[in-house]
């Protein structure tokens, strides 16, 4: 279960992508909806949610910064561009992460055309474009965590 | 042809658990698991450390075998 949490999972990933979501929405929304000036319950959400994503941003951090005191040997980079969930400490992490994501490649050679085609059959909304590409992100990190799922399983000592 | 190991063996052998032997050749204790249960075929260099960490030859330590058709 700790490790269903470790700043190696992506489960930080998919809220970060939910977070976002709730934030494209409610703009989305915002826009479409409201002419009125000041505070409508769209804008307070928009609040709300932007108040969530800056306390998501800053336990993140701290996550990862207590990561790096406890690892110095494999520091995680808060501003890089590699993300946390990728495992590379060693070959066979290296080996693990390989096999991940060419599950994910092989998901978004099928997920992507689909979703193309399905935007223009069914001439997606706004909110249904928003939506496909949210279920898209939350299928590329659920299938990258199941790929990386035996690094995760491997808790205890045999 | 299917890569064997008695890592596992060796290590018990010598009183280590997985994460000691991870210390040992510089590699983390999953990794170790995943050599021990088959799951990875460590390169030649790891295959080299942990036989010199076991006190094992190498050929003793991996070997393969013919799968069958």
């Amino acid at each position: 279960m700790k490790q269903f949490f470790s700043i190696k999972s992506p489960l930080w990933q998919i809220l970060a992508a939910t977070l976002l979501y709730v934030v494209v929405l409610l703009i989305t929304y915002d826009k479409q909806h409201s002419t009125a000036e000041g505070f409508t319950p769209a804008r307070i959400g928009m609040f709300v949610a932007a108040a969530l994503a800056i306390l998501y941003s800053i336990i993140y951090t701290m996550a990862i910064t207590r990561y790096n005191k406890r690892n110095p040997h494999d520091k995680l980079s808060i501003t890089g561009v590699k993300p946390a969930e990728i495992r590379d400490e060693d070959e066979g992490m290296r080996m693990i992460t390989a096999r991940a994501t060419e599950r994910v490649y092989r998901y978004h050679s099928f997920a992507l055309p689909l979703s193309m085609v399905f935007i223009a059959l069914s001439d997606a909304s706004a909110y249904g474009v928003s939506t496909i590409l949210f279920i898209l992100t939350l299928g590329h990190y659920l299938t990258f965590w199941r790929g990386v799922w035996p690094a995760f399983r491997e808790t205890s000592e045999e | 042809m299917t890569l064997h190991n008695k890592v596992r063996q060796a290590r018990t052998q010598l009183g280590l658990t997985q994460s000691e032997l991870g210390v040992k050749v510089s590699v983390t204790r999953q990794t170790v698991a995943f050599i021990e249960k088959g799951e990875f075929a460590p390169s030649v260099a790891l295959a080299l450390r942990l036989a010199k960490a076991l006190n094992t030859p190498i050929n003793e330590l991996f070997w393969l075998e013919e799968t069958a058709q």
